[in-house]
C-alpha cells in the first residue's frame, strides 16, 4: 500500500462548503511535502467514485468531509458513500477521519472490527459556528477559524507521521488553550459561543482503533 | 445536584445574548440561526435536549480548568 490519501469535500450547502474550503490547508501541506493525494470534490464526492477508487488505488488515510449519522458518511448532495453493512469493509487496512456528525457511534465501530486499521471521528453531532455574513467567504471567516484549525491538526500532524493518538492530542490541547485564549473577554461577540462549540466536539472526538497506527 | 430548569435558563441566557450574525453548523442542512437555537432549546427537541447536557458537560469541564 503507497503513502497516499483520500479526500472527500462536497460543497452543496454552507456547512460542508466550510469543510471544503478548511480542507485546502491540508492539500497545500501535502503538496508542500510531496504527498500523493486524490481530492473528490463537488460531484466528484459520489459513491461510485469513492467506492471504485478505494478497492482499484488502496489509499492508507481516507479523509471525508461531508453530513454523517451512526450508519453512514455522506458525500455531494449528501449521497451516502460509506453504509454499516454495505460497504464498510472498503476501509479495511486504512486509518479514516471523518468530519462528519456521529459516525463514531457505529460505522467507526464497524469499520475497525472489520481489519480496519483505526478510525477518528465524532460520535455526537459535529458542530461550529460561523459567521453568517462571511459564508460566501469561509477563510475569511474569524469566528469559524478556530474549528479549522483543531480539525486540520489531526490531519497534518498524522501527515507529518505522528501516530493517531498524537495527533488527537495535540488537537485537543489546541483546543484546550483556544478555549482559554478566548476566555480573555466575553464582550468580544461570539467569544462564548466559540468555546462552547470547541468543547463539544473534543467532547465528542474519538479514537477508535490502534493508538499508534501512522501514515 | 444541578436542577435541570437552571441548566436550561443557563443556555437559553447564552444564546439570546449571541450576536444575530452568528450561525451555527450542527449536521445535515442544520445551520440554525439564534432564534432556531432557543427554540430548539425551549421545546426541548432531541438537539435542544443535547445543547442542555452539554452546557453541564461544559460546566463541569470549566471547573476542571478544561
Amino acid at each position: 500500500m503507497s503513502r497516499k490519501f483520500l479526500i472527500t469535500r462536497p460543497r452543496h450547502e454552507y456547512g460542508v462548503t466550510y469543510l471544503f474550503y478548511w480542507s485546502e490547508e491540508i492539500l497545500r501541506f501535502a503538496k508542500k511535502n510531496n504527498i500523493s493525494f486524490s481530492d473528490f470534490k463537488d460531484k466528484k464526492a459520489n459513491r461510485k467514485n469513492v467506492e471504485k477508487y478505494l478497492k482499484k488505488q488502496d489509499p492508507k488515510l481516507v479523509i471525508f468531509n461531508g453530513h454523517g449519522s451512526p450508519t453512514m458518511i455522506c458525500g455531494h448532495e449528501d449521497e451516502p458513500l460509506i453504509v454499516s453493512n454495505e460497504n464498510e469493509s472498503l476501509l479495511n487496512s486504512k486509518t479514516t477521519y471523518a468530519i462528519s456528525c456521529e459516525a463514531a457511534a457505529d460505522l467507526g465501530k464497524r469499520i475497525v472490527e472489520k481489519d480496519g486499521k483505526a478510525f477518528i471521528g465524532y460520535e455526537g453531532p459535529f458542530g461550529f459556528i460561523y459567521d453568517a455574513s462571511k459564508e460566501c467567504t469561509p477563510l475569511k471567516d474569524k469566528l469559524a477559524k478556530p474549528f479549522k484549525n483543531v480539525s486540520n491538526t489531526i490531519v497534518i500532524s498524522i501527515l507529518k507521521g505522528n501516530s493517531i493518538e498524537k495527533a488527537v492530542g495535540k488537537s485537543k490541547h489546541l483546543t484546550s488553550e483556544l478555549i482559554r485564549k478566548y476566555s480573555t473577554s466575553d464582550s468580544e461577540p461570539g467569544y462564548k459561543e466559540i468555546r462552547f462549540w470547541l468543547f463539544w466536539n473534543r467532547y465528542f472526538l474519538r479514537v477508535i482503533g490502534n493508538p499508534a497506527t501512522k501514515f | 445536584m444541578v436542577d435541570y430548569e437552571e441548566i436550561k435558563k443557563l443556555v437559553l441566557i447564552r444564546l439570546e445574548s449571541m450576536p444575530p450574525n452568528i450561525k451555527v453548523s450542527i449536521g445535515s442542512g442544520k445551520d440554525l440561526s439564534r432564534e432556531e437555537l432557543v427554540n430548539e432549546v425551549k421545546n426541548e427537541s432531541e438537539l435542544g435536549k443535547l445543547i442542555i447536557k452539554m452546557q453541564l458537560e461544559y460546566l463541569r469541564s470549566m471547573k476542571k480548568g478544561f
